[in-house]
């Protein structure tokens, strides 16, 4: 059977930001939750796409984009930056390891736990990053 | 479906339609139907809000009427310490429980011990389950219900401890049955109420289990009668022992951030008022909210003293609070051993699992709630986004929404159609003709 989309939106990110950081965590969520999406995945939808927001919003030094689509089988989510990259996605990976400024530490950020806490809570992951080029995460969520 | 009980009620004679409860509502429970308020039950979280705001006594709480009290045989009273700032910094919360025995009540028994078994059965809740951060305060029956309906999936944050209210009507009824040899189902306890939510709280426990109290009477109802007693036992008596022991711990449950004062504890919050409790949920919900391990939550912007059925200044109240809690001792001493068998026979627990209340989704096949979803966009673009709520809705949005899902027709925009405007004019009898030619171009 082929897959349809039955809703696809885009999401603006604006590099720095922190008081907007979220809000298209906040729309998606919103989406989820009219259409009746369990309670469960409705969180688990919003903390990655949220750390995956959070990490332009520092990291990237480029504004960034958020891709939302639902098909009638998953929930699929690309967050795309032409930022600055991770150099070494391994390290990047790893729970603890994390280049955050004692600002942002400050804030209550740098723990390390975006990218860990993006793949457990959702079903595929996905992350591509080339220096300088930018940085791109591909979640899915099942929902049925 | 569910049927929700609420602890307001609307008297249609005396509504306007003015639409000042429609635009309060936090969750958008009110709509205005033929000209009058109308609840949407599930929508509806018992907040008080509406209530506080209908200056045409068209909203009433439920609660049990003082005057209802003398059919009942064995009556304890069970003051929320909201009540304590009601008389003054002079007079002791100890003149308050006195005077609630001259009115008729058997006993008197203070929260201020059940929060010494609350605090250690929090504690141990705490470092028995780790996983789970930030833990959610439940004793605001509002807050509950707010999490149950637009936060479900925060419900596993939920303390799951019964409130202290509830604990200490249950060790009442146990110390008064064996102590006069009756049954507990002969004896009454009603809590003295700072609002209306509790109603809810007694007669449909969000966690579907039995409250232990069997009612509630409104600060509001029985301070007329309360205030001259407490005057005259303030002036003839000076009492030096309360009725029922009471703590700078219990005092002080009454005000926002008065647990974490009194126990000083780091990475605890204290937060209050609906918009910022809606603020700070969704922030956990995005796991934004980190190294936060307890939140104390109230719906009221400074907590039980600012309840919808208090009669003082909530400000007022609470610098009292603050004063008459620094009079007694912080802490009461408990039997810790009865502490730990409370918590381990499980009857410091909620009798019931606590489940989510999401609200009706535009429809329950995801194919046809899309295409919902879509009509409700595409049509709330064409509205003026005024939300003047002469549809009866109190935004544009809400009503797209209702419209989408087939619940209202889009004929009830007087955008849309201009015989909504003259049924209205009708509806309301507004009528200028009287206003003379000179009068109507000043009017303009
Ligand atoms: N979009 C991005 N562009 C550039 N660097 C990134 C990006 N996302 C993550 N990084 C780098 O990867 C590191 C690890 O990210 P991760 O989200 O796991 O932790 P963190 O953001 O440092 O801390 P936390 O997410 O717990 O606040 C970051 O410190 C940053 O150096
Ligand atoms: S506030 Fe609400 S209940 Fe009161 S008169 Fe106005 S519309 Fe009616
Ligand atoms: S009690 Fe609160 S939630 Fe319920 S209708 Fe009134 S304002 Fe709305
Ligand atoms: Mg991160």
């Amino acid at each position: 059977m082929k897959e349809t989309i039955l809703i696809s939106q885009s999401f603006h990110i604006e590099e720095g930001d922190f008081e907007k950081a979220g809000t298209a965590t906040e729309k998606i969520r919103e989406i989820l939750k009219s259409l009746g999406i369990k309670p469960d995945i409705v969180r688990r939808v919003s903390v990655a796409v949220f750390e995956a927001e959070m990490n332009i919003c520092m990291y990237a030094h480029s504004p960034g984009n958020v891709l939302f689509n639902l098909t009638d089988l998953k929930i699929e989510v690309q967050v795309t930056d032409c930022g600055v990259g991770i150099p070494d996605l391994e390290k990047a990976m790893q729970k603890g390891w994390s280049t955050a400024t004692d600002e942002m530490r400050e804030l209550g950020f740098g723990a390390g736990l975006g990218l860990p806490n993006m793949k457990e809570n959702s079903n595929t992951f996905r992350i591509e990053s080339e220096p300088d080029k930018g940085t791109r995460v591909i979640m899915t969520f099942d929902y049925l | 479906m569910t049927e929700y009980y609420h602890s307001i009620q609307f008297i249609e004679e005396s509504c306007t339609g003015c639409m000042a409860c429609m635009r309060i509502c936090p969750t958008s429970a009110i709509r205005i139907r033929r000209g009058k308020a109308a609840l949407v039950s599930e929508r509806c979280i018992d907040c008080g809000l509406c209530l506080q705001v209908c200056t045409h006594k068209a909203i009433v709480p439920k609660t049990d009427a003082f005057s209802t009290l003398p059919r009942f045989s064995y009556k304890v009273a069970i003051p929320s310490s909201a009540i304590y700032g009601h008389f003054g910094s002079e007079i002791s919360p100890i003149c308050v429980q006195e005077g609630l025995i001259q009115l008729g009540f058997n006993e008197v028994f203070d929260i201020s011990t059940a929060l010494e078994y609350y605090v250690y059965s929090i504690e141990r809740w705490l470092s028995e389950n780790r996983s789970l951060r930030p833990v959610i305060l439940s004793v605001c029956p509002t807050v509950v219900r707010l999490i149950q309906v637009l936060f479900p999936s925060l419900v596993e944050h939920v303390l799951p401890l019964q409130p202290p209210r509830e604990f200490i009507a249950m060790l009442a009824k146990v110390t008064i049955s064996e102590r006069l040899g009756v049954k507990p189902e002969e004896i009454s306890c009603f809590f003295i109420a700072p609002c209306s939510a509790i109603m809810i709280s007694i007669k449909q426990p969000a966690e579907g289990s039995r409250s232990s109290l069997d009612g509630t009477i409104g600060i509001q109802d029985i301070y007329n009668h309360l205030y001259s007693k407490v005057f005259e036992i303030s002036k003839e008596h000076t009492l030096s022992e309360p009725i029922s022991p009471i703590s700078g711990l219990g005092i002080s449950f009454g005000y926002v951030g008065g647990l974490l004062r009194i126990l000083a504890k780091e990475r605890w919050l204290a937060v209050a008022g609906l918009s910022n409790l809606i603020r700070i949920f969704q922030e956990i919900e995005s796991g934004r909210l980190r190294g936060v391990e307890f939140i104390e939550c109230w719906s009221s912007p400074l907590g039980c003293c600012g309840g919808s059925l208090t009669v003082e200044s909530s400000y007022i109240n609470r610098s009292r609070l603050i004063d008459l809690s620094n009079r007694f001792p912080q802490r009461l001493e408990i039997d810790l051993d009865a502490a730990k068998k409370y918590y381990d026979d499980k009857i410091s627990f909620l009798h019931g699992k606590l489940l989510p209340r999401p609200l009706k989704p535009l429809d329950t096949n995801i194919l046809r709630a899309v295409k919902k979803m879509k009509k409700r966009d595409e049509f709330l673009k064409l509205l003026p986004k005024f939300n003047c709520g002469l549809c009866g809705c109190p935004t544009c949005s809400t009503f797209a929404e209702e419209v989408a899902s087939g619940q209202e027709d889009k004929e009830s925009c007087v955008f849309f159609s201009p015989n909504r405007l003259r049924k209205l004019i009708n509806l309301y009898n507004i009528d200028f003709s009287s206003l003379s030619e000179d009068e109507e171009e000043e009017a303009f």
